[in-house]
C-alpha cells in the first residue's frame, strides 16, 4: 500500500496505491499522518488505484474526516473504484465525504 | 479443499491476499466475489488476532475454504478456526448505526456488519475447546 502526499498552501492532494487490508493499515496509519497535520486544507484523495479497503482502512478514512471536521478542512474522493465505492455504501461512508 | 495456518500476528495477516487469490484461482471465482472473501477474511481474522488469545502470542488460526453443493446450489464455505478462548463474535458485536454523521460514528465494531453484510450466512461455534466461525457466500 502506498500513499504519494502533495502538500499546497490551501489544499492536499494524495494518491493512493494497492490494498488498505488490516496488514497495511498500521503503516499507512503513519504514511497518512501529513493528512492528519493539514486537516484545515481542502484535502483531495485520488483513490484510482486504491484496489481493497477493509474496516482497518475505513476507520483512517473516518479519522482523518473528524479531523478535518474539528480544524475546518475537509475530504474529497476522487475515482474511487465500484468494488470499494460499495464498501463505503454498505457502511454508510458514503454520506460521509464528497465524492467527486 | 484448501488451507492456510498464521499466527495471530498482524504482520502475518498479508498471507491473506495471496490466499484469497488463491481460492479464486482453484475455484474459478470473480474479481468482485474474491473482493467480498477477502473481505470477510481480514475482518474475521483481524477479530481474532486482536481477541482470541489475549496476551500469548504465535497462536495459530487456521482456515479452511472448500466448495461445497448443497440442493444444487455451489457454495464457498470459509471456516475460521482457533485455540483461544471462547469467543462469539456474532454475539459480541455492537450494534452499527450507519446513519449517523462523522462527528458521531465511532471509529470501530464494522467488521462483524461488514461480514453479514457480504456472505450469505455466518456461524459460530464451540467445539473441542476450539472456536469456529463459518462463513457461505452463494455462487
Amino acid at each position: 500500500m502506498e500513499i504519494k502526499i502533495n502538500i499546497q498552501p490551501s489544499s492536499a492532494e494524495a494518491k493512493l496505491t494497492g490494498r488498505l487490508d488490516t496488514a497495511a493499515s498500521s503503516q499507512f496509519a503513519t504514511d497518512m499522518q501529513p493528512l492528519m497535520d493539514n486537516a484545515e486544507k481542502v484535502i483531495t484523495l485520488d483513490c484510482a488505484g486504491l484496489e481493497f479497503i477493509s474496516s482497518s482502512g475505513l476507520r483512517l478514512f473516518l479519522s482523518l474526516r473528524k479531523q478535518t471536521i474539528a480544524k475546518g478542512g475537509k475530504v474529497i474522493i476522487t475515482n474511487m473504484t465500484p468494488e470499494v465505492k460499495q464498501v463505503f455504501a454498505i457502511t454508510g461512508f458514503t454520506a460521509l465525504f464528497e465524492f467527486k | 479443499m484448501l488451507k492456510l495456518t498464521i499466527h495471530n500476528n498482524l504482520s502475518e495477516m498479508a498471507a491473506l491476499e495471496p490466499f484469497v487469490e488463491q481460492i479464486s484461482e482453484e475455484y474459478g471465482l470473480d474479481m468482485a466475489f474474491s473482493f467480498q472473501l477477502h473481505l470477510s477474511l481480514d475482518e474475521a481474522v483481524s477479530n481474532v488476532v486482536n481477541y482470541a488469545y489475549g496476551e500469548q502470542k504465535d497462536m495459530p488460526i487456521t482456515i479452511e475454504a472448500e466448495m461445497t453443493t448443497d440442493a444444487d446450489r455451489r457454495q464457498l464455505v470459509l471456516h475460521l478456526i482457533d485455540n483461544g478462548m471462547a469467543f462469539n463474535p456474532l454475539e459480541e458485536a455492537p450494534e452499527v448505526d450507519v446513519t449517523l454523521s462523522a462527528e458521531e460514528r465511532q471509529i470501530g465494531g464494522l467488521g462483524i456488519f461488514l461480514i453479514r453484510q457480504v456472505m450469505d450466512e455466518v456461524r459460530y461455534e464451540r467445539l473441542s475447546e476450539q472456536n469456529r466461525l463459518t462463513m457461505v457466500k452463494y455462487l
